[in-house]
């Protein structure tokens, strides 16, 4: 009986290979990102050598006019670009669940161009696109730029709640009592916010960091992170660290609040049985 | 709370079928692309009736309930509702509610608002509404849930919520689509006696989507036996198990034998069919079947009798192959040349010794047996 | 019958026009944002440079001249490999990753999933910035080997080559790689692998003859994911690759910046962009139905 017992314990224990395969992993992942963090706190100009801890890159930021300047520049573009991806993607998303039309399978691939295709050619066409047209480069161009990828963020989030809600509540609505109106308002939206606010928070976090269709599209302009590129150019300063730092920061809050809102709340995985 | 502890009510009066039509739909057909859902049917359901869609999975029984509700639009026909035309009347005008197959409950509303939200509909107030809402949380046994979400409910819960949700503005009709479909067993056959019990509560029309044959006959006042679109038979539960009207509610309701036979004589009431190498009497029926016709001979096991010690108007010599038993009835299974025949006897009068092989009598009445044109068999359905 | 299908019809039409109206500003936006600019991309790559101007011509010569100087075509072979190489060390470091996180974890599961996709969608700038930090001449690696005594002087090796170039879009790709494989991972039913071990596989063969083959079309779009991303960046090879390290995305990027032949550019960018098809329509055969940016 003892035998068997301790036969069964050996071979319970296996080395985690994989489990510490995993962990390295994760720390290749996060170590660069704390390396960042720690920079920022240097009180050395020279990156490397760590003697003291400051604030005071975080106070030049804040005198840093065209820094700031431009952080106002990235939050107007990010927040105007979503507030039109949320419209075009939303009611996009409600036409791509509920129409039926030949071709919807292309136009579906179509629409998921702007996320999957590489940055650089969406920054190419629409360049040749605003020229074309003689639009000059702007926040406008910008801004255009930016909606062309968190439309189909936004779009294919609303799409997969849809799809996993069905059209049993509308149903139940329209038996109840609600008419169409009543039924978007006080059925379908409600169940759909949280797919909404979470598609725009990712697409607000992905906008706020883009860089690759920016640049092609930037003329005078810049954006928060088209200025941080540009000072990189001259060098890695702690200023750099810094400003790094408080985007890590706030893309970090903004992840956070972007998870607790799409998929995992207890109401919603009682809709997706 | 305890499952089953359910809705019980003392003084149930008697039901209230009256003869007066509440819903009618005249040849009522539904399209979807290409493919025929429901297929130019009448249907006459009484005011205070238990009214069951009978039928096996897309015959068109769920289909025809979303016509009613309003939740489809009919490709063609009309559908009344209240003596009144509702064909193009929306959903939500339409005075009839929904017990949905997966109940629907609002997620992002508790159970109290779900169940206002019909009354707020039609611009009640809160406080209005708070006694109505209170009576029917009551007449489901639900009363300490008012202020739960559906994900903090049990299946048979949600179900109850969604019953008292549809019936709080006291619809003309109320329609369940398969409301019982996702219990488990136990609570599903609990759940049908409360489903009963309301229905004859309150009088209000029941008509009830299913595709359990047992549910539908031990609830319904009729039942309607759809078949790929079509009703192949309208009827009361007895009339639709004894009297089936063709092979396939036959098949589909309950266990059923059948074998082919040729019609040899034609008498003035009844019909001698071959059977093999026996000639038994048949009844005549609606179908205008004539000597020398291929016919499907109908009868349930329980009324074929074996050894029978009374002399029965068919009788034919089979030889046994199997007996199985099945708790509180054997079945015992027979082959005659045309063949299987299958009777059901119950447990403690299988007295009879029996071995197998052995050459038996086996018969039946005249009147239990129907007859078939046999175009009709390939409608049987295989249930085992 | 034919009555009842032709009401049908009818009955469909009016539907119809209800839910096409949701689908205005989508159509409108594929237009405008997709493929109206894509197309004049497409026509302006037959247009001609000369000094200052874009003459109004329709010549191919742009083409010709990406077949005919071999620089350019070498630099998009030499891309094709790195890219290569990218997505398959995203592989190597993802799939046990997902596998690890979609089979082995089951508390802490949510947190660890969401640990390696976060990344995904923050500092792209910032994650470039942290490794020039630690691969840089002045960098973390050789302040390390000098405080070390290893080495007398900083080494220049760690930046500035493809390996560094290839490292960093590797460290992008991973999140791309790993979604689609940790859906494919979590979907297989864990009944079918008790099977295979009821049926006496060990777990070496349970992994190689059902879990891998089920994982398939996940690998496929992450690797085609992490292929496309790694081939169509400009400022990772920028920043990080010199002159060893630039790629195909850094000249395309120059034509539009210093060398101003816009035509030549998009010529450049519509070769990338018919290869990212190909590639798209791959993934889209063989790959995983779910995209990665799904609920």
């Amino acid at each position: 009986m003892l035998n068997v017992l301790l036969l069964k314990e050996k071979k319970k224990f296996k080395f985690p290979y994989l489990g510490i395969y995993s962990m390295l992993i994760y720390l290749f992942l996060y170590i660069p990102l704390i390396v960042v963090v720690l920079f920022s706190f240097s009180g050395t100009k020279s990156t490397v050598s760590f003697s003291s801890v400051t604030i005071k890159w975080y106070q030049e930021l804040l005198k840093n006019s065209s820094l700031l300047s431009s952080l106002l520049h990235s939050l107007q573009v990010s927040l105007t670009a979503v507030f039109i991806a949320v419209i075009i993607g939303t009611s996009g998303a409600f036409f791509i669940v509920r129409a039926n039309f030949p071709g919807k399978r292309l136009f579906i691939t179509l629409a998921q161009l702007p996320i999957i295709l590489p940055g650089i050619i969406i920054g190419i066409a629409m360049l040749i696109f605003f020229i074309n047209l003689n639009i000059p480069l702007s926040m406008f161009t910008i801004t255009m730029g930016h909606v062309s990828f968190t439309t189909p963020v936004i779009m294919f989030q609303v799409t997969s709640r849809l799809l996993r809600l069905g059209r049993t509540y509308e149903d139940a609505a329209k038996d109840l009592g609600a008419n169409p109106i009543k039924t978007l308002f006080l059925v379908t939206i409600p169940m759909i916010k949280t797919a909404i606010i979470g598609g725009a928070l990712l697409a607000f976090a992905m906008s706020f960091d883009e860089i690759i269709i920016t640049y092609f599209l930037t003329g005078s302009w810049t954006t928060l992170p088209v200025f941080i590129y540009g000072m990189m150019r001259f060098g890695l300063s702690p200023q750099v660290y810094a400003i790094s730092t408080v985007i890590l920061f706030f893309s970090l809050i903004i992840i956070f609040f972007m998870a607790r809102f799409t998929g995992t709340r207890a109401e919603e995985l009682e809709v997706k049985k | 709370m305890d499952e089953n502890k359910l809705y019980i009510n003392n003084n149930i009066p008697e039901a209230r079928v009256t003869e007066e039509t509440q819903i009618k739909l005249m040849a009522v057909s539904k399209v979807f692309q290409d493919f025929i859902a429901v297929d130019n049917i009448n249907l006459d359901i009484k005011k205070g009736e238990f009214f069951s869609l009978l039928g096996p999975s897309g015959c068109g029984k769920t289909t025809t309930l979303r016509m009613i509700a309003g939740l489809e639009n009919p490709s063609a026909g009309r559908i009344m509702l209240g003596g009144k035309d509702v064909t193009t009347i929306p959903a939500y005008r339409r005075d009839v509610n929904t017990v949905f197959q997966d109940y629907a409950i609002f997620p992002h509303m508790h159970v109290w608002d779900n169940i206002y939200f019909p009354l707020k509909m039609r611009k009640i107030s809160r406080r209005e509404a708070a006694p109505r809402i209170e009576r029917m949380l009551k007449l489901v046994n639900m009363s300490d849930y008012a202020k739960r979400f559906s994900h903090q409910l049990s299946g048979g819960q949600r179900q109850r919520i969604a019953l008292a949700r549809a019936l709080v503005n006291e619809p003309e009709a109320l329609l369940l689509d398969e409301p019982l479909g996702a219990l488990d067993f136990k609570l599903r056959i609990a759940m049908q006696t409360v489903l009963k019990d309301i229905q004859k509560d309150l009088g209000i029309t029941f008509i009830y989507v299913t595709h359990d044959q047992t549910e539908a006959i031990t609830m319904s006042d009729r039942i309607a036996v759809m078949r790929q679109g079509v009703v192949d038979q309208i009827g009361s539960p007895d009339d639709i198990y004894n009297k089936p009207a063709t092979p396939f509610v036959a098949s589909f309701i309950g266990e059923m034998n059948f074998i082919d036979g040729t019609v040899i004589k034609e008498l003035a009431d009844e019909l001698i069919v071959k059977i093999g190498g026996f000639e038994v009497t048949c009844k005549k029926n609606e179908y205008n079947i004539k000597t020398g016709d291929d016919v499907l001979l109908s009868i349930r096991p329980e009324k074929v009798y074996v050894k029978p010690s009374d002399i029965l108007d068919n009788e034919v010599k089979a030889t046994l192959s199997r007996i199985v038993f099945r708790g509180d009835n054997y079945q015992v299974t027979t082959n005659i040349d045309s063949g299987e025949l299958t009777s059901v006897i119950a447990s403690k009068s299988l007295d009879i010794s029996l071995n197998s092989n052995e050459l038996i009598t086996i018969g039946w009445n005249v009147e239990d047996a129907r007859i078939f044109p046999i175009e009709l068999k390939k409608y049987i359905i295989n249930y085992k | 019958m034919a009555l009842t299908k032709n009401l049908a019809k009818q009955k469909l039409k009016e539907k119809k026009q209800k839910s096409f109206i949701a689908g205005i500003p989508i159509t409108v936006w594929l237009f405008i944002i997709v493929l109206v600019p894509v197309f004049l991309m497409f026509v302006m790559s037959f247009r001609q440079k000369s000094g200052y101007e874009i003459l109004n011509v329709f010549t191919i010569s742009n083409y010709l001249e990406f077949f005919r100087n071999d620089t350019f075509w070498r630099l998009l072979l030499k891309s094709f490999r790195m890219a290569f190489m990218v997505s398959i060390s995203a592989i190597i470091t993802g799939y046990p990753l997902a596998y690890f996180v979609s089979r082995r974890l089951r508390r802490f599961r949510n947190l660890f999933y969401m640990l390696i996709i976060t990344p995904l969608w923050v500092s792209y700038l910032v994650r470039i910035i942290a490794w020039r930090t630690i691969l840089g001449n002045r960098g973390l690696i050789n302040t390390a080997l000098l405080n070390l005594g290893i080495i007398k002087e900083p080494l220049s090796i760690f930046l500035y080559n493809q390996a560094s170039v290839v490292l960093t879009l590797t460290y992008i790709a991973i999140p791309f790689v790993f979604i689609p494989l940790y859906t494919a991972l979590e979907k297989i039913p864990n009944n079918l692998i008790d099977a295979a071990r009821d049926l006496g596989a060990s777990e070496a063969r349970t992994f190689i003859n059902v879990i891998f083959p089920l994982s398939l079309p996940g690998l496929v779009t992450g690797f085609m994911l992490s292929f496309i991303i790694a081939l169509g960046d400009y400022i990772i090879p920028a920043q990080l690759g010199g002159n060893a390290g630039i790629m195909y995305g850094n000249v395309v990027w120059a034509q539009f910046g210093g060398a101003f032949n816009w035509p030549f550019g998009a010529a450049l960018g519509f070769i990338l962009f018919f290869i990212a098809a190909v590639v798209l329509v791959i993934a889209q055969i063989f790959g995983s139905k779910e995209g990665i940016f799904a609920e």
